[in-house]
């Protein structure tokens, strides 16, 4: 995946403006402060395994977070570089990144202004949340856990009113944040599009790639904590992440972006000693690509309802269950099943006087058929050193989201030792 | 997430309510108490401070290492609850962790529990299970940490006995509900001049002995005399957890808004 030359623009041009803000608010300022910084370096290993042993990525991290906290101003910053002899989607083997990066500002009491590149995660429920919709996937590492994928921080300015147990969110992303489809060739390349970029190389078809949507994006969310129960309304107009592949005409298609709106309620609730989490998502003109070949909407609805619980002193189980319905769908498009189920799952367990956890985790759909498992070890017998192994298990029919990728069972191990 | 931190959120919490319960007064009494719950009572009624600031280092040596854990923690007292913040300043990987926590004095309710993690910018509501669970690596189980209202337990005085300058009174406590405690009972030794536990035994439901608390560093701060340094013992373990209160300042008129959930998130 390579960002376009119109993203890169635009992302310094918002990052030129966060470091003008840090400036004129550091010179401004009278209060004195000083830097915080701490991070980790980490040695990470992926190869793929089922097709025999394939090394995937060799990345060698060195990630700092750096931090001044002032009374009226606070800085966030999360970079860092990696360094992967073994990817073959990158344009260079060595690759600066800029996380995060943003100034909040607090002009009075009770407001609060963000500027600059953030990470915002709204929903209750764990891995799978219907609402998230502010930050990308970043796709050519997208494997967080068996059940989350990894996202990138978006661009965006953010105003939020701070009541005494409720809040009100506003969040405008000046160009939409959106999915960057895996490289040609990458195993996170989705088989369709892989298909369709190989004819286009071949000249049997044309095949026009989008670049990012010019529009921006407006998210909305008024939260309320009670006794007991918190409880969310989530609003959000703007792109579905990964693009549509539309045809034009004959032999001509394009992937686009396309936008939706979407409407959330999102409940986290004490229950005796565990919670009860709810998230429940309306987008009622979901963009899909057709059976004809073209653009077409169709309401989606999507339920999540999870329950965490410690088992005992060391064991914890964490357990969701999901439907998600597409209202207005035909055979032949896109989602033509029309209707997805199934549940997550966390399971962990720790042991040696609790330097080594134990754990799966992992989602089932029980009507497309396909799933994700992944087991996994950590072992920290210091604060500053930990050790993961772990190892994907990814199945499903090939016509299916995960089942396309179950060539990619996938065997990690990682060394991470923490720096301050 | 890593799985450490995943372990801190889902634990972590519980360790509001033992530094809640370090700040005491000493009021002077002119009868000796009568029984074990009057023992308790003075314990829980000489807290007068308002609010409270202060930093708390953990050291846990085990196998030759030493793990050490820093927490800022502010307290504030309201009709009805007690509000705490804790924020996790190391190890590193849990940098940036703030806990919230509305404790009730109602024991019928349960007590409202939020974690702000970082990495994802997300503030989450947790529950307060897991309390049989070790905290951090540690020592100490969670429900050590949290602040047991005085109806919770049965006491019972057992003795008087000379300790340090003092006569400390020896009384027991057995929790009413056991279900979801590793303990069948504590040995509480209070001393009678500033009515501060100096000793707590811990008994398994065996009777067996689990572990021993030791507070030492009594210190009069702001007319209000607090322990600043706790070692525990682990009796099955070959380990020792010191804990050492620092930067303890009482009544600095904290806002309300510290305590205020959105505030969490940055």
């Amino acid at each position: 995946m390579l960002r376009s030359p119109r993203s890169a623009v635009r992302s310094c041009r918002l990052r030129a403006l966060c470091c003008g803000l840090i400036a004129v608010v550091s010179a401004a300022s009278a209060e004195t402060g000083s830097w915080r910084y701490d991070g980790h370096v980490e040695s990470r290993y992926q190869g793929l395994t089922r097709q025999g042993m394939e090394t995937l990525s060799l990345r060698q991290r060195l990630w700092v977070n750096l931090n001044r906290q002032q009374a009226s101003w606070e800085l966030f910053a999360k970079a860092g570089v990696d360094l992967d002899p073994e990817r073959h989607d990158f344009d260079a083997t060595l690759e600066p990144r800029l996380h995060e990066l943003y100034l909040n500002l607090r002009p009075v009491s009770d407001l609060r202004l963000s500027v600059g590149r953030k990470r915002i995660l709204w929903g209750v429920a764990d891995g799978r949340n219907t609402m998230d919709l502010i930050n990308p996937s970043d796709n050519r590492d997208p494997l967080a856990t068996g059940r989350s994928s990894t996202r990138l921080a978006s661009d965006l300015v953010a105003l939020e009113w701070l009541g005494a147990q409720q809040s009100l969110e506003l969040v405008w992303l000046p160009w939409a944040a959106v999915d960057q489809q895996a490289a040609f060739g990458s195993p996170w390349e989705p088989d369709a599009v892989h298909a369709l970029r190989e004819a286009d190389r071949l000249g049997e078809l044309r095949l026009e790639e989008a670049d990012d949507p010019d529009d921006s994006e407006l998210a909305l969310r008024y939260s309320h904590y009670g006794q007991g129960l918190d409880w969310y309304l989530v609003y959000f107009d703007g792109y579905r992440d990964d693009p549509l592949v539309e045809r034009l005409g004959e032999g001509m298609l394009r992937t686009g972006y396309r936008r939706y709106h979407a409407y959330g309620a999102q409940v986290a609730l004490g229950v005796g000693d565990s919670t009860l989490r709810l998230e429940l998502a309306h987008k009622p003109d979901y963009p899909i690509t057709g059976g004809d070949g073209r653009m077409t909407r169709t309401a989606r609805t999507q339920l999540v309802v999870g329950w965490d619980y410690q088992l005992d002193a060391t064991a914890y189980l964490n357990l969701q269950l999901y439907v998600d319905r597409f209202h207005d769908v035909e055979a032949d498009d896109e989602y033509g099943e029309g209707q997805y189920a199934g549940l997550t799952l966390g399971l962990s367990d720790r042991y040696l006087d609790d330097q080594l956890t134990l754990g799966v985790r992992g989602m089932a759909d029980v009507v497309s058929g396909e799933s994700m498992t992944e087991i996994y070890a950590e072992y920290s017998p210091v604060d500053d050193w930990s050790f993961q192994l772990g190892h994907y298990f990814i199945d499903g029919p090939a016509d299916s989201g995960l089942g396309q990728f179950a060539d990619n069972w996938l065997l990690y191990a990682q060394l991470t030792h923490f720096f301050r | 997430m890593n799985e450490r931190l995943n372990h801190v959120l889902r634990t972590g919490c519980a360790v509001l309510g033992l530094l809640s319960a370090s700040a005491q007064a000493a009021p002077e009494y002119e009868t000796p108490p009568a029984d074990g719950r009057e023992v308790s009572r003075r314990v829980e009624a000489v807290d007068t401070s308002r609010d409270r600031r202060q930093v708390i280092t953990i050291l846990v040596e085990r196998d030759g290492k030493t793990l050490k854990r820093v927490l800022e923690s502010d307290s504030k007292r309201y009709d009805g609850v007690r509000k705490d913040l804790m924020r996790f300043q190391a190890p590193t990987d849990v940098r940036g962790v703030k806990y919230l926590t509305f404790n009730y004095e109602d024991p019928a309710r349960h007590d409202d529990m939020w974690v702000f993690m970082p990495a994802n910018n997300l503030l989450r509501r947790i529950s307060g299970n897991g309390m049989r669970g070790v905290f951090m690596r540690s020592d100490l189980y969670n429900e050590d940490l949290r602040k047991r209202e005085l109806d919770d337990d049965t006491h019972r005085l057992l003795r008087t006995e000379p300790c340090l300058e003092t006569r400390c009174y020896v009384v027991e406590r057995r929790l009413k509900d056991d279900s979801e405690s590793n303990y069948g009972r504590r040995l509480v030794w209070v001393r009678g001049d500033i009515w501060l536990p100096v000793r707590i035994e811990y008994y398994d439901k065996q009777d067996r002995l689990l572990k021993v608390d030791e507070y030492s560093g009594f210190e009069e701060i702001q007319g209000i005399w607090m322990r600043t340094r706790m070692d525990v013992t682990s009796m099955r373990r070959d380990s020792h957890t010191t804990l050492l209160f620092s930067d303890i300042r009482f009544d600095q008129g904290l806002s309300d808004d510290l305590f205020l959930q959105a505030r969490l998130r940055r």
